[in-house]
């Protein structure tokens, strides 16, 4: 036995020995790249992180709620600059070859850069500014000199440059604002034939390259792009703050509405492109690319199908009365579940900025909030019958469009009583028309239907994931006669994106909801078959619940009902017929629009009555005061829309042909 | 006289425990390097090394709980069925990143008969080096020759079959296991030599043929492989991907110095930089951002476990424990020497994990239970306290 085993102890050995030999080497190699080389090491590391330049990543796409893709990225060429040191002069002859094949804007040129431009092209001109004599006689130092020469120059001989030194202007002063060793992009989206110019004679070009990159692609053109906003370079007033987040100078940041709300979602993480060293020193040639992540992707509430139906509803209603408008032509609708704030559509006749941007007088769409102010209150109950007639009161004559006589709540609802509005807020503040000019204290009744308005929505923050929101105009206290103007929405201002919250509260029974653009964020995905996965739902947000009587609320929910369908409902003939039951109200603002007299038609409503799921309203701003109805039509073509959409199955969003839009600067 | 403790009192503890450092180096390591991945969530990888690690130590009991002798058993159905695996993935098996190494579904499970094979390879090499040894051989030239052969008639066939998926660590690494097992065999030293002068005359011939005759040279290695060897001599002028893993590395590394640059503090290590950090590469985050004295810890500690092993194999008293556990040094050893080595620059590229450190499950549970076979074998040796008595 101890024969046949006797070679294994020492090929034991001997393999011990190898495992020794082993990893002696490597701790000996491991010493030698660490303790010996480590110092070089160290140095190139911090050179190669000197040398590296940010290769940027993809924004988020931009869904709608239908997971079409509405602000996609599109492969787009740019020129590029790196200034390794060179002079402004040497930078003057590439910007002299680059203009001839890419136009800059030239429009906002400063006056300082002309004079520099000026001074480098005509020496002998400039040399003749200052004379030698002067120079000597005051000992001017260089400085002072080109500084006299800048001082010297006639408006006159900047008049005199020609457009295209203009256009070599353009390009110089883009290349002189780059950092230095930072590509700058001079021109994004060059077209491919300039690009293949520029590339094929890149030795004529010192410094300056094409790379691809991405810039923002609006699928349905310019539909919702005052909600998308811009991307730009970043501004240098927050250039600190981005800065401080990790961004890169030369990174492309939203700088408008979503995508500067989202910025931290959509922003994608950079690659980089380093180039490596030699132990000489020595640029390698081929720089490695390290590939950034795409940005999130963003969900929106919005159905592009439906937006596209409501403006071309819009559209065509308006082009049919085009002359009918004092002002600009215009048209606001904002669509939204009234029980999740999710947004369907905002859309506006020039743009759907005004929806969430601009106020205006609504007039008696807000009339709900009256009633119910009255209700809770307890100057009026359910059933309280007021004698509508005309009233002239000291600083206020007010009618409603009708004498009514004897009429309750629901019917003011239904029939848009001004007078029982006006008696709600005279009774707030103790006053009766035999008082004449005694108002009390009126002040208290400006604050009891703001307190009311407010809780709706009207006159605050609607609470939209969307920057720049306008909260309206509060006009103060007013005289005494004012507040019963205000009663039925001629005082104060408010937006269509607040009159759809207002009515979505009065739909979903008293939760005021905050409107929301986004609903999910979700992983990029490179399969564009589908969406990525999750990583955070927005959930409904609300802000406040009307704390009354639910009754009370049925009330206001009766008269809406009663204004679109009822007998003499003053919307009745546009829904009364429909295959859904609607609720809501008109309204018709007397404003004026440069003097002259005009209306602000609005209309307020929801759908079906029993089970709400679609809340809208429609402001018709500035238009004539023979015209009416074209709000009530607009409200019944988008509604009929909705329900239509609903009904036959959907084909999804009309492909507009993919217009590009060249992003502007934006403020 | 003799006194004998149980199998339990014989574990090996010294063994578990440097094994326990590894795990605690691997979960520092694997969540420093895999942390730039998933900003979101930087434990994502720690969280399934864990779970790797709990299903390897239950594979591992389950290596230790049956008498290795028992192991004899198996050793050839075993072996059988590792070949038939090879032959499955050369035929159906999946193809990711260039190579076809994979059995089971692409979403669903994923598993390389190679790792067990490599295991597999072991047993049979063992089995059949303790058949020859129960019967005394005369020790003649022609004798070591009919040994070395049936060596390689066992060991070539899975060795080729690994090369063509191809995966040339893998297949080094059942090279490493035949050469282990040629010098445990007990042929002569001669008989090494001859060995291992025919390997080196063989690399000897191939660089000549490079060097003089290319195109015929080409019929041997692809040029796939030829790069890496390329990108090994001269990184910095050789711009590959594989090349450019090299320099950034020995950045990495070199930078750590004597001290590291700290957890997860690495600038290299967590550019992103090197692909393949939290697997292959992860040597390098240990270098870079705990310097050479923690590199070295680390080594040390493999160097105890080997110790420890071939210990293991002295104390050993029946010869096919003695195979089996020196299978499994050669089988380790190579790994770490050849995963090291690769990021330090003194060997190719090749694919291989880091035992014991590296994220991934299949190699993970692979060296787990070839660890689980050397506690095995310690386990029931019989230790007398006064020698054996015959």
């Amino acid at each position: 036995m101890a024969e046949k085993k006797s070679h294994l102890p020492s090929r034991l050995n001997v393999l011990f020995f190898c495992v020794f030999l082993l990893f002696s080497i490597l701790i000996l190699r491991l010493g030698i790249v660490q303790i010996v080389q480590g110092e070089e090491y160290q140095e190139q590391l911090e050179r190669t992180v000197n040398i590296s330049a940010p290769i940027e990543a993809p924004r988020g796409i931009v869904y709608d709620r239908y997971g079409h893709p509405v602000v996609d990225n599109e492969l787009v060429f740019t020129v590029t600059y790196t200034n390794p040191g060179h002079t402004s002069i040497a930078m003057l002859e590439v910007a002299e070859s680059l203009a001839e094949i890419i136009d800059l804007d030239t429009s906002n040129i400063y006056e300082q850069e002309l004079k520099d431009y000026w001074l480098m092209t005509r020496e002998d001109e400039a040399e003749e500014l200052v004379s030698v004599e002067e120079i000597q006689s005051e000992d001017l130092s260089n400085e002072e000199v080109h500084q006299l020469q800048l001082d010297r120059i006639h408006d006159e001989d900047l008049e005199s440059l020609t457009e295209e030194e203009l256009g070599i202007v353009a390009v110089w002063r883009e290349l002189i604002s780059g950092y230095r060793n930072l590509p700058h992009k001079v021109k994004r989206g060059i077209e491919y034939e300039d690009a293949a110019k520029i590339m094929e004679n890149l030795d004529n070009f010192p410094g300056v390259d094409i790379i691809r990159d991405a810039d923002r692609k609006y699928v349905y053109g310019g539909s919702l792009q005052s909600v998308f906003g811009r991307t730009g370079t970043i501004p240098r007033e927050k250039l600190d703050y981005y800065l401080a987040n990790g961004y890169d100078r030369t990174d492309i940041v939203g700088t408008s509405y979503l995508e500067q709300e989202y910025e931290h979602v959509l922003q994608g993480r950079d690659g980089r492109l380093e180039n490596y060293m030699d132990r000489s020193g020595e640029l390698l040639n081929h720089p490695d690319e390290i590939l950034g992540r795409r940005g999130n992707d963003l969900i929106l509430s919005v159905d592009m199908e439906l937006q596209q139906r409501v403006e071309e509803i819009i559209k065509d209603e308006v082009d049919e009365v085009s002359n009918s408008f004092l002002g600009n032509e215009d048209a606001y609708v904002v669509m939204m579940e009234p029980h999740t704030g999710e947004v369907l559509s905002m859309a506006g006749y020039s743009s759907e900025f005004g929806a969430f941007g601009s106020a205006f007088e609504m007039g008696s769409v807000v009339k709900g909030a009256t009633i119910l102010a009255g209700l809770d209150t307890g100057v009026i109950s359910p059933g309280t019958i007021i004698h509508d007639r005309p009233l002239s009161l000291p600083g206020a004559h007010i009618r409603s469009h009708e004498i009514m006589g004897q009429i309750d709540d629901l019917t003011a609802l239904e029939r848009s009583s001004n007078i029982y509005m006006a008696e709600i807020a005279m009774r707030l503040i103790g006053y009766t028309p035999s008082a004449g000019s005694n108002w009390g204290n009126f002040h208290e009744g400006y604050d009891t239907l703001r307190s009311y308005y407010e809780q709706f929505g009207l006159g605050v923050s609607t609470g939209i994931d969307l920057p720049n929101e306008f909260i309206g105009f509060n006009g103060g206290y007013g005289y005494p006669g004012n507040l019963m103007y205000f009663s039925f929405g001629q005082f104060d201002t408010y937006t269509p994106l607040q009159l759809v919250q207002y009515v979505s509260t009065i739909a979903n029974g008293g939760y005021r909801i905050a409107p929301q653009i986004v609903t999910e964020i979700r992983e990029p995905n490179n399969d564009r078959s589908e969406l990525g996965n999750i990583i955070s739902q927005i959930e409904p947000k609300v802000l406040n619940t009307i704390d009354v009587d639910d009754t009370y609320m049925e009330r206001v929910q009766e008269g809406f009902r009663r204004v679109m369908n009822g007998s003499r409902g003053t919307a009745r003939a546009y829904f009364a017929n429909k295959p859904y039951e609607a609720a809501g109200k008109t309204g018709t603002a007397q404003v004026k629009v440069d003097g002259e007299d005009a209306n602000n038609q609005t209309l307020v409503g929801y759908a079906p009555y029993d089970n709400p799921e679609v809340a809208f309203s429609v402001v018709v701003p500035g238009i004539s005061r023979q015209e009416s109805g074209v709000a009530n039509r607009i409200g019944e073509g988008i509604l009929d829309a909705y329900f239509e959409l609903k009904e036959d199955g959907r084909q999804g969003p009309q492909d507009v042909g993919v217009e590009v839009v060249e992003p502007e600067e934006s403020e | 006289m003799q006194e004998r403790k149980t199998a339990f009192q014989q574990i090996d503890f010294t063994l578990l425990f440097l094994l326990f450092l590894l795990m605690c180096i691997s979960f520092l390591a694997v969540y420093s390097a895999s942390g730039q991945y998933f900003p979101n969530d930087p434990t994502f990888f720690l969280r399934r090394q864990v779970v790797w690690y709990g299903i390897g130590v239950v594979l591992m009991v389950g290596a230790m709980s049956i008498d290795y002798d028992l192991f004899r058993n198996f050793s050839i159905p075993f072996y059988g069925l590792g070949i038939f695996l090879l032959l499955l993935v050369a035929l159906f098996g999946i193809e990711q990143n260039g190579a076809q190494r994979w059995l089971g579904h692409p979403d669903f499970l994923l598993f390389q008969p190679s790792e067990f094979v490599k295991i597999f390879v072991v047993l049979a090499l063992a089995h059949y080096l303790y058949h020859i040894s129960q019967r005394p051989r005369p020790k003649t030239f022609k004798e070591d020759c009919k040994l070395v052969g049936s060596v390689l008639v066992i060991g070539l066939p899975p060795f080729v079959l690994i090369l063509e998926q191809p995966d040339l660590g893998t297949a080094l690494v059942v090279g490493a296991v035949i050469l282990t097992m040629i010098l445990m065999a007990g042929v002569t030293w001669r008989m090494i030599g001859l060995i291992v002068g025919t390997i080196t005359v063989g690399i000897g011939f191939l660089v000549w043929l490079h060097n003089n005759f290319f195109e015929f040279f080409t019929n041997f290695i692809n040029t796939h492989q030829l790069n890496r060897i390329y990108a090994w001599l001269d990184p910095y002028n050789y711009p590959t991907d594989i090349g450019y893993q090299l320099i950034h590395a020995l950045q990495g590394i070199g930078a750590g110095q004597l001290y590291g640059s700290g957890f997860t503090e690495g600038v290299k290590s967590q550019s992103g930089a090197i692909p393949e950090i939290h697997t292959d590469f992860i040597f390098t985050v240990i270098a870079e951002e705990f310097g050479f004295f923690g590199a070295t810890v680390l080594i040390v500690i493999y160097f105890l476990m080997f110790y420890r092993m071939i210990i293991i194999a002295f104390t050993c008293n029946n010869t096919f424990g003695t195979y089996l556990v020196s299978g499994t040094v050669g089988l380790l050893v190579f790994q770490v020497f050849q995963n090291i080595g690769m990021a330090v620059g003194v060997m190719p590229i090749t694919g291989l994990a880091l035992p014991f450190i590296s994220y991934g499950g299949s190699a993970l549970i692979t060296n787990m239970i070839a660890i689980g076979i050397v506690l095995n074998v310690n386990m029931r040796t019989k230790h007398y306290m006064f020698g054996k008595g015959e």
